[in-house]
């Protein structure tokens, strides 16, 4: 039991600390609603220490409105503690990795020498082997590994990092698991992915968005109003006063005017601002996506139009053999022999499933271990091509597969002519959204391979919830347009752009952005990052290159592209739950106006005689005394942050529905029940104190 | 009533565009020729900052003339009654007030001014004023219309062609009053038998046309102290029906104009339907609170039926920024003029005043549009323009600097013993008079109440800044604003964005202008008004 209370005390008592260590002015320097109401608590305070008790009847009164005021600026304090300890946590753990550990620095002339990580410099080369933490983030330039990023993706499953191509991206702070691999320094010490990750989710580096600063100005315009209704309301007071002059007690001393000042302004969503703010990054940032900018998350929230890449995206990235169409004469056999021989050598995934397909039809099971007199050609991206140089009892016959223009120059190159039926089957395959590899054997076309892109499962219920939300999917890919447009189909994009270069990417996107849409647009290679650079949301893959995540202004840790609705979703909560909030804000002074205007206003006019003059009839709520209602309603402000803290920190929900829906819905929630709720809660605190009897009139 | 009020906007509203375009066809050669005049052509376009300058302009010339006419009218014709010049403080009271629309007078005019003032130095100004509310209401309206493009249009142009549209109804409008019995002579006296035989004289002037641009443009200058309360310019009902009409026509058709301008006619149906619905139940309010209290026909002209033209007057007065009274507002039940009072400050009256109203208006929408922008989750934007943090800053001077005015504007008048002099009284009935007085001026109305006494260098001085605040203190930084949305880049609309068109946003919208003017008001209005309500032997 004792350690129990232990535990639940800890945490508590380190809030509250961080709470009061908050309430430098200083820290308010950005939050002028909360800056006033520490002036406003501390001018009660003085009032009160230079007040005789003796003097004023209502000295411990207007203390309990004091420390209530005090309270709701720890209240306001411990929402942003709060919201900041969940990354603090993510924070200290990050930070275990980035200790010192030793690197493997290859000189120039060729041999290694042992330093710290944090003597590395930008450019220089390292070697790592199975079992080292890699020192500092790079890009593989010589061999490949499997490396564990789980510490900062969270995800178990090694992945590969290679030299050249889009996966050469090594993390500071990961594990080798296998191999070894040359890597170059990109980054200067202190300036690693991971110091950056470190002070994102310290949110040292939050910066303040647009509508944060509009919402500001907002807030600080009210904030001045109502400072001017406040001080003019003390004037027409004690003119009233004046006018009819009455031996009743007043009530606008110091710390009520103070308290009516506090009540009015919006220390509601003033005081959740910050913590509203630091939960959405740190909303991302469990959703494993890293924003460099708050500004990128907020503009999220707000895109219409959205580019993928196809590749790894919308399809599997491997593409699989799915039909042979033989030309006329050949057999269905033969084609498959042949294109079973050309991908013996061919290490892509695409080539393993021709081998699989051919093999489960034919049974085929020769290896190129059977025929070492053979010339084995194995695929690169250059060639894009592979094949044998088959050498059988003395005879050689010459069998390639390969993109369909490389093989036409080989037969054209040849001095044969192209069957006619070839182009016609070429031409079906496109339509059906495959990709066609031809078959040849010795200068002579045999057929088609019918290669289909798996398009992934539950993509077009995804990309249906876009469509919902008001985004419009634009599929980019670099097959021709008639492949393009049959998977386009398939996976349900609204468009989609193909044959694509890097040039047409970006002029797409400036295309859309002068229409006035906003882009976001996921990639990850480095052809990618001029793209990636002009959209307004750029979310790289962490798995991607270094300059496609430095163009990038969000890293998705888990390279899972339709992250995107996820990181739209926080966006659109940011906006939602600000809104929502000052809509609250707003609406709750009408029922405190209702519990303080009559409360001030009560002796006023008062027929002699009489305790009640006739203003006191807009004591609509029956609240028993002006010092429980004015009390009541100081507590109703500082608990309701209390109560809000847990929206402020999940946010409004987001559903894709039209925004009329959701204003309705938002605007009954928050604009209604601002309105009711402090009538309610006002009542309910008022009884409360009247039952405890805390002031007898 | 019904056909009155379901009729006036949309006849002129509807067709404003084709209408304007129609009547500067038929008058394209005349208005070359007037801005070849000037120094100016149609072709050259204007941004923000020449359009602002051009605008202000004309307000310092037209101060200066009014000035000038004031202090010299001793030595101009059109004088017969010999009238001085009018005081320096009295005189730059009565020039901002005539320049800003508001056409509030501290004193009787038929006792200060000589006739040539009024009709040529103020008449001109009520022509003028009007006209340079619509071009800045045609400038915000093309900033927010176009797409990337940084003119606002042509101020001269705008301004020229207001006018003649002003000259051309109330030119209509004179005739139709004259028909009905108001007077219109050039003579400054009109000589009279009175009941008991002797011979009398009245003061006289060309009523039937001052009344009628007065009405149009929302400014309720007029050549009497009693205004439309004198039988000389308001004779029967009638004539009262028919200046309601006048009074409500442009600022009820604007609306409509406006959502056929920005390309989004139903947001114009929403706003014009909304502003009719609120005037309709401010008028079933006024009537019931009315019918509770024992009828009360003193201060009230018995030839409008007894009592409920006079209120819809009242009523249509204060909603628009018009000011032209027909009775004395101290001789409703304190309810009815709290009701006036409230109508003023909720946003300056919800019609307001010609071009100036939809200004008041579009702030207003530009605030609800933010809440409710965020509320659905998409970064705030008006008819495709984001509202970017510098717009808000404008928006929220335009919105409050008016309504911090006159708060401060009425504690000063509380705490010093000038300000104190002009109350009638030391009670809520003086609270309630300098309130009105002031909300009067600030927000550019004109209408004033009981006997506050506001012929004083110190309340001339007073009520000159609040009504420069309260015109220029929104037209400038509205026409800043102008100049930042013409060049902005319009967001086409998609799923996500927030409907401006439906009942919900014109409930939301209401809502708003109905909260902030609550919070910023309730305090002085409990102690005024509704004191005096409470106070009142007959509640």
């Amino acid at each position: 039991m004792a350690s129990f209370l232990i535990t639940a005390l800890i945490p508590a008592l380190h809030l509250l600390l961080d709470s009061l260590k908050k309430l430098n002015p200083l820290h308010y320097r950005d939050q002028p609603v909360l800056l006033l109401t520490e002036m406003g608590a501390v001018a009660c305070a003085i009032w009160l220490l230079g007040t005789p008790r003796e003097a004023s009847p209502s000295w411990s009164f207007s203390a309990h409105l004091t420390l209530w005021l005090w309270l709701t600026l720890l209240f306001a304090n411990a929402a942003e503690s709060l919201a900041e300890k969940r990354g603090k946590a993510q924070a200290s753990s990050l930070k275990k990795m980035r200790t010192l550990v030793p690197a493997r620095l290859l000189q120039d002339n060729g041999e290694e020498k042992q330093i710290s990580s944090g003597e590395l410099k930008l450019g220089d080369r390292i070697l790592c082997q199975a079992g080292d933490l890699i020192p500092a983030d790079g890009e593989v330039i010589e061999g490949i590994a499997s490396v564990n990023e789980s510490a900062i993706t969270g995800e178990s499953a090694p992945v590969i990092r290679e030299a050249g191509g889009d996966r050469s991206a090594v993390t500071g702070g990961t594990l080798i698991l296998s191999d070894r691999i040359v890597v170059r320094i990109t980054t200067e010490p202190g300036k690693t992915f991971l110091d950056q990750m470190i002070q994102l989710v310290e949110g040292a580096k939050r910066q303040k968005t647009p509508q944060e600063k509009s919402l500001g100005l907002l807030l600080t315009a009210l904030t001045l109003l109502f400072v001017g209704v406040t001080s003019t309301l003390k004037v027409f007071l004690d003119t009233s006063f004046d006018f009819f002059p009455s031996a009743l007690p007043h009530f606008h001393t110091l710390p009520v005017l103070m308290a009516l000042l506090i009540c009015l302004i919006p220390t509601t969503i003033g005081g959740l601002l910050n913590a509203i703010g630091i939960s959405g990054m740190d909303r991302l940032i469990r959703k494993n996506v890293i924003a460099t900018s708050g500004r990128a998350v907020e503009a999220a929230g707000d895109i219409d139009v959205l580019l993928l890449d196809k590749t790894g995206t919308i399809t599997l990235g491997n593409r699989m053999a799915h039909v042979f169409f033989p030309l006329p004469g050949v057999s269905q056999e033969r084609l498959a022999q042949a294109a079973y021989l050309s991908s013996l050598a061919d290490e892509t995934p695409e080539g393993k499933s021709i081998l699989q397909w051919t093999q489960q039809r034919f049974g085929f099971s020769q290896k190129q271990s059977d025929s070492p007199e053979s010339e084995w050609i194995s695929f690169t991206a250059q060639t894009r091509l592979s094949g044998v140089n088959w050498a059988e009892n003395g005879k050689k016959t010459v069998i390639r597969k390969g993109a369909e223009d490389r093989i036409q120059e080989k037969i054209l190159a040849s001095g044969k002519r192209l069957p006619p039926e070839l182009p016609q089957l070429i031409a079906e395959v496109s339509q059906k959204g495959g990709t066609p590899l031809v078959v040849m054997e010795d200068d002579e076309a045999l057929g088609v391979i019918f290669l289909k892109d798996i398009v992934k499962s539950g993509m077009k219920e995804r990309f249906a919830q876009l469509r919902k939300m008001g985004i419009r999917s634009i599929m980019i890919t670099g097959d021709n347009p008639m492949t393009a447009a049959a998977i386009a189909a398939e996976a349900g994009v609204d468009d989609f752009l193909a044959k694509a270069t890097p040039e047409q990417k970006l002029e797409r996107i400036r295309w859309e952005q002068q229409k006035g849409h906003l882009v976001a647009m996921t990639g990850d290679g480095t052809n990618d990052a001029p793209a990636l650079a002009q959209a307004d949301v750029g979310v790289a893959m962490n798995a991607g290159t270094q300059p496609a995540k430095e163009a990038a202004n969000m890293i998705d840790l888990e390279s899972n592209p339709t992250k995107l609705i996820e990181i739209v979703e926080v966006g659109k909560q940011l906006l939602m739950t600000r809104g929502a909030l000052t809509t609250f804000s707003l609406s709750n002074d009408v029922a405190k106006y209702f519990a303080i205007l009559p409360a001030l206003f009560l002796g006023l006019y008062a027929p002699p005689g009489e305790t009640q003059g006739p203003l006191a009839v807009l004591n609509i709520m029956r609240l028993h005394s002006p010092q429980t209602a004015l009390l009541s309603a100081v507590m109703f402000n500082a608990l309701i942050l209390i109560v809000l803290i847990p929206l402020a920190l999940k946010g409004v929900p987001y559903r894709p529905e039209p925004a009329s829906v959701t204003l309705k819905r938002n605007l009954l929630l928050y604009g209604l029940g601002g309105l009711l709720c402090p009538f309610i809660g006002i009542k309910l605190f008022d009884e409360l104190l009247t039952f405890l009897h805390l002031f007898e009139p | 009533m019904a056909i009155l009020f379901t009729t006036e906007g949309p006849l002129p509203g509807a067709h404003p565009p084709s209408l304007m375009t129609r009547f500067s066809s038929l008058l394209r050669g005349f208005e070359e020729k007037i801005l070849r005049l000037i120094g100016s052509s149609a072709q050259e376009k204007m941004e923000g900052k020449d359009f602002l300058k051009a605008f202000l302009s004309v307000q310092v010339v037209s101060v200066g003339l009014c000035l000038l006419f004031q202090r010299l009218q001793g030595l101009l014709p059109g004088n017969h009654l010999e009238r001085g010049p009018v005081p320096w403080s009295l005189a730059i009271n009565t020039a901002i007030s005539f320049v800003t629309n508001t056409n509030w007078l501290s004193v009787a005019p038929e006792t200060t001014f000589s006739l040539l003032t009024q009709i040529v130095g103020f008449g001109v100004q009520q022509f003028l004023s009007p006209a340079c509310g619509l071009a800045v209401f045609l400038a915000v309206t093309r900033s927010l219309s176009q797409d990337q493009h940084s003119s606002l249009g042509h101020f001269w142009q705008d301004l020229l062609r207001s006018l003649c549209l002003l000259l051309f109804l109330s030119l209509g409008a004179a005739l139709l009053l004259n028909a009905q019995g108001v007077l219109q002579t050039l003579s400054e006296t009109l000589p009279f038998t009175d009941v008991k035989g002797g011979l009398q004289s009245s003061r006289a002037g060309p009523v039937a046309s001052q009344t009628a641009i007065q009405l149009l443009g929302t400014n309720g200058g007029s050549l009497f102290q009693t205004g439309a309360a004198h039988p000389l310019q308001n004779p029967t009902p009638w004539s009262n029906l028919t200046q309601i009409f006048l009074m409500l026509l442009l600022p009820s058709a604007l609306p409509i104009t406006y959502g056929q301008l920005i390309g989004h006619p139903k947001h114009g149906r929403l706003l014009f339907g909304l502003l009719q619905a609120s005037l309709l139940a401010w008028i079933g309010l006024a009537l019931g609170v009315e019918n509770q209290f024992p009828p009360s026909l003193e201060g009230k002209e018995l030839r409008f039926t007894t009592g409920w033209q006079s209120l819809l007057f009242q009523g249509a007065t204060t909603f628009t920024s018009c000011g032209s009274t027909n009775a004395s507002i101290s001789s409703f039940p304190p309810l009815t003029g709290g009701l006036m009072l409230a109508n003023m400050l909720l946003g300056g009256g919800l019609l307001g005043g010609v071009g100036s109203g939809m200004m008041n208006l579009l702030l207003f929408i530009c605030l609800t549009v933010f809440l409710g922008g965020l509320m659905v989750g998409k970064a705030p934007e008006y008819l495709g323009k984001k509202i970017t943090p510098s717009d808000m800053g404008w928006i929220l001077t335009a919105l409050l600097l008016p309504s911090c005015g006159l708060l401060i504007a009425a504690c000063m008048s509380l705490l010093s013993h000038q300000g104190l002099a002009g109350l009638s009284e030391k009670s809520p009935q003086g609270l309630f008079e300098l309130l009105y007085t002031l909300t009067s001026t600030s927000t550019n109305n004109g209408s004033s109440f009981g006997r506050f006494n506001a012929d004083t260098p110190y309340y001339a001085g007073l009520l000159t800044l609040l009504m420069s605040l309260g015109r220029w203190g929104v037209f400038i930084p509205l026409l800043i604003l102008a100049g930042d949305w013409a060049p902005r880049k319009k967001v086409p609309p998609s799923l996500g964005t927030l409907e401006i068109d439906t009942p919900l946003f014109g409930c939301f919208l209401f809502l708003v202008i109905l909260l902030l003017g609550g919070l910023t008001f309730l305090p002085p209005f409990l102690l005024g008004p509704i004191t005096v309500h409470f106070l009142w032997p007959h509640s």
